[in-house]
């Protein structure tokens, strides 16, 4: 039944990160490849989710589409819209919900969350079968197979085990998720009247919080530092970083070097971002050899900073100097994150060129022209040459 | 009694379709006649992640496409109301793509942005018009088809097999062929493309 359903062949978030993360089945894998052919949205789809620098970064989802909330079900799946339209998603809570009455009374609940009437008529128990659950999960699992986030499985038990509480119809749902993300309303949905809709007509469903599974969340953004782009790390780096008076005045390479230490009893400490801009700084006044030591001080500590490893190449590579330039592009055109891979290997290519690895060089800049990107019509210019 | 009522409401409540059950065109001609969101609400749980990806590519900025997605889905509360559309994922696939180029139109991004545009446009109306779909690869005839394939560039013919008719994945055939997956993709494009040509000069 879900099979004919247009939409339900298509990749969920999960499956998205799966596919790119190599760790679909080769069937599933194929299919969604298949469909991107046939499929221009799909096909942007993943291409924008792989431009993001770390796929996880869910945030940005989230705030769109509401808390994900895997319920077990490929509904929970596809994201749930938090304001006024996350009561839609109230089948599958209520359900679940109601299971821990369902050994007393086997009944299925609907909700229909704008339809007055059909309140009414239908009235609505809090209660429902294991057998509903269990086919929507079995449903969701038969589809996409083992490949599909075991956590999905798992919270099928939590919300199976989720306790049915006599509550009122209001659910404190966009609360929870608002507290827990601290994510303003979606103002534009408020005022489109779908949330006051559904709240005007008091769903009768509980509001019992069950237990929400929340898939870990790392956010990692692009950030803009002196006109270039930035992956922001500032969460999984150092706090304080330090830029000693020595790099002002640049002298020996040791004493820049040590002007970049993060450790300093002095009390004016940077932010990792702080710190990133001052790179910036001394790369934007053509002073790259300052630059390049602040970017491998960073690489000391974190060897896979694509800041560090991507600037930094760029400070050697405007420094002339393609053979470092090279060490550093080759390792950021294997970092997990894809931020700047159009770049890297236009870069990559350069510095071939630069190094009289014509050949290597011209395979790199048609990568790039495959790619179709912003470095496409420099590539095909430096070919021209 | 109240059991039996529970009970009565329930069987009918067990054959009531879900939502979720709904095609997307059912559910647009729910909206269209009732006019309640919670229609597009469904519509809005099975695509907004795809929306969402979109504006990312086009938008380059998780905040931007943010924005987006909202602005696309408030447009479609208002459209299709009254707007008839007969394959729901094509047209939101236009809408949303429209209106990510409009808001890099807007913002006044860098020149090279509008040769994405024009790139973009251009490749999305040769893949729609001038590429061999798959319905067409089946209606062909698989002797015919066949036929074509040899007919096809060694790259193109190599890449056309293992995914079409081996079922490969990208990676697969990029390790199998050592061509790039930017390589493959493309080999895959200008294959269909030319295998279209050769059935439509042998009909």
């Amino acid at each position: 039944m879900k099979r004919s359903l247009e939409h339900s062949v298509l990749p969920t978030v999960d499956e998205i990160k799966l596919y790119q993360e190599g760790k679909l089945s080769k069937s599933r894998t194929h299919e969604i490849e298949l469909l991107t052919q046939e499929n221009p949205m799909l096909a942007d789809a993943i291409e924008g989710y792989a431009a993001m620098p770390l796929f996880g970064a869910m945030p940005g989802v989230t705030a769109v589409l509401g808390q994900k909330v895997v319920v077990g079900s490929s509904q929970g799946a596809a994201g749930i819209l938090k304001s006024g339209v996350s009561l839609l998603h109230l089948n599958s809570w209520v359900v679940g919900l109601g299971v821990g009455v369902a050994a007393t009374v086997a009944t299925v609940v609907l909700v229909t969350t704008s339809d007055k009437s059909d309140l009414n008529e239908n009235e609505i128990v809090e209660s429902a079968t294991i057998s509903e659950t269990d086919e929507n999960v079995s449903e969701a699992t038969t589809n996409y197979e083992e490949e599909i986030n075991t956590q999905q499985i798992q919270n099928k038990d939590q919300v199976l085990s989720a306790s049915v509480a006599s509550e009122d119809a209001k659910t404190s749902e966009e609360s929870v998720k608002r507290e827990e993300y601290n994510i303003a309303p979606l103002a534009s949905l408020e005022t489109s009247g779908l949330k006051s809709s559904i709240a005007d007509k008091g769903i009768a469903a509980s509001s019992a919080k069950p237990e929400i599974e929340r898939t870990p969340i790392v956010a990692l953004g692009i950030v803009p530092v002196l006109n270039h782009r930035v992956v922001d790390y500032s969460n999984f780096t150092k706090k304080k970083w330090k830029l000693s008076d020595a790099c002002a005045n640049p002298g020996s390479a040791q004493d820049v070097a040590e002007g970049y230490s993060s450790e300093s009893d002095s009390e004016d400490y940077l932010t990792y971002l702080g710190y990133i801009r001052e790179c910036m700084d001394s790369y934007n006044k053509g002073n790259y050899k300052i630059a390049a030591f602040g970017f491998q001080h960073i690489l000391s500590q974190y060897p896979d900073d694509l800041n560090a490893l991507f600037y930094g190449a760029m400070s050697y590579y405007d420094n002339e100097q393609p053979v470092l330039a090279l060490e550093l592009l080759n390792k950021a055109a294997k970092n997990p994150i894809s931020a700047f891979r159009e770049e890297t290997f236009f870069y990559q290519a350069k510095c071939l060129k630069m190094l009289n690895r014509i050949d290597e060089s011209n395979q790199l800049f048609n990568e790039v022209i495959e790619r179709n990107g912003d470095f496409r019509d420099r590539a095909e210019a430096e070919l021209a040459d | 009694m109240k059991l039996t009522f529970v009970i009565s409401e329930n069987r009918r409540l067990f054959f009531k379709k879900k939502i979720s059950q709904h095609t997307d065109i059912e559910l647009l001609e729910k909206y269209r006649q009732d006019g309640k969101s919670v229609w597009i609400g469904e519509l809005y749980n099975r695509y907004s992640h795809l929306v969402f990806g979109l504006c990312l590519k086009y938008l380059k900025d998780e905040e931007s496409a943010r924005d987006a997605v909202l602005n696309i889905f408030e447009k479609l509360i208002a459209e299709l109301k009254s707007r008839e559309v007969s394959t729901f994922q094509h047209w939101l696939y236009s809408v949303s793509k429209n209106h990510c180029l409009m808001v890099l139109r807007s913002e006044s991004r860098e020149s090279k942005r509008k040769v994405v545009y024009h790139r973009e446009v251009s490749a999305h109306v040769l893949e729609e018009y001038d590429i061999l779909s798959h319905a067409q690869m089946r209606e062909a005839g698989l002797l015919r088809l066949e036929a074509a394939i040899q007919k096809l560039r060694e790259e193109q013919k190599v890449c056309i097999t293992q995914f079409y008719l081996k079922e490969r994945s990208y990676k697969e055939i990029v390790e199998s062929t050592g061509y790039s997956i930017g390589e493959v993709k493309s080999h895959l494009q200008n294959g269909r493309r030319n295998l279209k040509l050769i059935l439509e000069s042998t009909i």
